[in-house]
């Protein structure tokens, strides 16, 4: 059968209010992001990563801005990596992500093209 | 059921002992008038094990991962500090304490099972300071070494969050004022303090199980708690002593009874209409067994006379075959070793199991109640029963109902409707 790579963007509002999750918050966090990565084990390929909030972004080869990237209501706080048979499967398997929990984010599911 | 391999487990509550270990073992490195940044530091490994193990999986050597990370962004953050003040001023930049030298890559050894249960046994004593109010004392313990947030030990104290971080900022203060005092004394130093450890864990664990309803689950935790940093203090030589042993007991006594202190419905149950086969005999055992090593030394303390009574009522076949005569004895014994008021009211009730209502009333009419006293529900709720069993129905109305007013949950409340219900259908 053949599959398809998708790459989830994680989005979280930027004006959240800033309460640090507890310990044990952290830990049931943690459980519920384990038990979605055993559950779809076969394809989530790479649970990838979280983005620091600094960096560049470069136009016509010129850095502009050092972050943040955008004045925005939202930031993009991390990726992973899922590889399935269609794109409805990819935004089911992205509707189990724990991410879904954290009032107002958001997983913006993205098809990769495959080019060689 | 499908095939997929277990996900790799923490132990229950893992994040948030480790929060408290670390703080233990930092705050020894860095001192306790940094201990917020070492809470900092604490979370922010929590944070980091959280992206990290859910892509690569929980290392073997958690417990040290941890620490790594809270060390490297404590001690960054203390660089930046350093710059910042050599920026100011070269006047000011006087350092108040040197940073740990040269700072040498944490590696396992510093953190070794029994130096960690050293630090948090430290913290632990460090937590009972004298010159912090004993309120503030649990509200710091609970944050510091249990890991805690504040809003969820507000939720369990049943106090405001404001309230508890006002607590917590008035302790951490005293602990920075007196930081060169207490900084990292070895153990045997803080052992005076013994007593207020004591009373603190005492304390905690009443906490959780002095209420049911409607939070009973997350108050039990305190009770856990209690019983787990008791158990690190007996380990030690320094809390290897009788009456640690004592309260353990107490502790594991009580325990052995919460299942059995909620119906179905999560109303409480008297003692009377409790099933006693839900008492957990496992819990009743090692309850015991502490309170033979209790035994052992001179050493008598109002914890070993509380312990005898719990004894009393778990081994007793059932409630009618209880030894009221002991139990009345022993709160006579309890009341010499620490003084109060409610000693008198168990003592009164027991006392009217034994020779009747009238017996236990005159012993409630010598007492001059304390204004506090006549406030507490359990004051008017005994004085109800036992005019009930006396026939003066009025009289009984008039204290339960007042006690419903004071009952401070829903569940207690409920108990005192129900016996307000049944004095109605006596009073036809």
């Amino acid at each position: 059968m053949s599959t398809t790579k998708f790459l989830y963007l994680y989005r979280s509002p930027a004006n959240a209010p800033s309460k640090p999750p507890s310990p044990e918050q952290l830990q049931a966090m943690f459980a519920a992001w384990t038990a979605w990565k055993t559950k779809f084990d076969d394809e989530i390929i790479d649970m990838g990563d979280a983005l620091k909030a600094t960096g560049g972004a470069v136009y016509k080869a010129g850095i502009v801005t050092d972050g943040p990237f955008i004045e925005a209501k939202e930031i993009m706080g991390g990726y992973s990596i899922v590889q399935t048979a269609s794109l409805a499967r990819a935004v089911e398997i992205a509707k189990a992500c724990p991410m879904n929990e954290i009032p107002g984010a958001s997983i913006e599911v993205r098809e990769l093209a495959g080019y060689e | 059921m499908s095939s997929e391999p277990p996900a790799p487990e923490l132990p229950d509550h893992y994040f948030r002992h480790e929060f408290g270990r670390l703080v233990a073992v930092l705050s020894r490195r860095f001192g306790l008038g940094r201990v917020e940044q070492c809470e900092d530091a604490a979370q922010t490994a929590l944070l980091r094990a959280l992206s990290s193990w859910r892509r690569s999986g929980v290392p073997d050597d958690k417990g040290a991962w941890l620490y790594r990370v809270a060390y490297n962004h404590l001690l960054d953050g203390l660089r930046r500090e350093r710059r910042a003040e050599a920026a100011g001023s070269v006047l000011l930049a006087e350092p108040e304490a040197p940073l740990p030298s040269a700072a040498p890559p944490p590696s396992d050894d510093v953190y070794l099972e029994h130096e960690v249960k050293d630090d948090e046994l430290r913290l632990l004593f460090v937590c009972a300071d004298p010159a912090i109010a004993r309120e503030s004392q649990l509200v710091l313990a609970l944050k510091i070494l249990c890991g805690f947030s504040t809003e969820e030990i507000a939720r369990r104290l049943f106090q405001s969050q404001e309230a508890v971080f006002k607590r917590l900022q008035r302790a951490r203060a005293t602990l920075r004022d007196n930081a060169v005092a207490v900084d990292a004394p070895p153990v045997a130093e803080l052992a005076e303090r013994l007593p207020a450890v004591l009373q603190m864990l005492y304390l905690l664990f009443n906490e959780g199980y002095s209420s049911a309803d409607p939070d009973q689950l997350i108050r039990r935790e305190l009770c856990e708690e209690a019983v787990r940093l008791a158990r690190l203090l007996v380990e030690h030589s320094v809390g290897a002593r009788p009456e640690v042993d004592a309260l353990l007991a107490l502790f594991y006594l009580h325990a052995a009874r919460f299942d059995a202190r909620v119906d179905g419905a999560g109303g409480l149950l008297l003692l009377e209409d409790q099933d006693r086969s839900l008492w957990d005999r496992e819990l009743i055992e090692i309850g015991l067994s502490f309170l033979q090593r209790a035994a052992r030394g001179e050493v008598f303390s109002r914890f070993h006379v509380e312990a005898a009574i719990a004894v009393e009522h778990c081994l007793a076949a059932s409630y009618a075959e209880t030894r009221w005569s002991e139990i009345t004895r022993l709160y006579e014994a309890l009341d010499r070793y620490a003084p109060s008021p409610l000693n008198t009211l168990n003592r009164a009730i027991a006392l009217a199991e034994w020779r009747g209502p009238a017996v236990g009333l005159a012993a409630l009419d010598a007492l001059k109640p304390p204004s506090w006293l006549l406030g507490y529900y359990l004051w008017d709720a005994t004085l109800g029963e036992l005019y009930r069993r006396q026939g003066d129905l009025p009289r009984a109305r008039r204290h339960l109902e007042r006690a419903l007013e004071a009952a401070p949950t829903h569940a207690e409340k409920a108990l005192i409707r129900r016996r307000l219900g049944a004095l109605g259908e006596a009073e036809g």
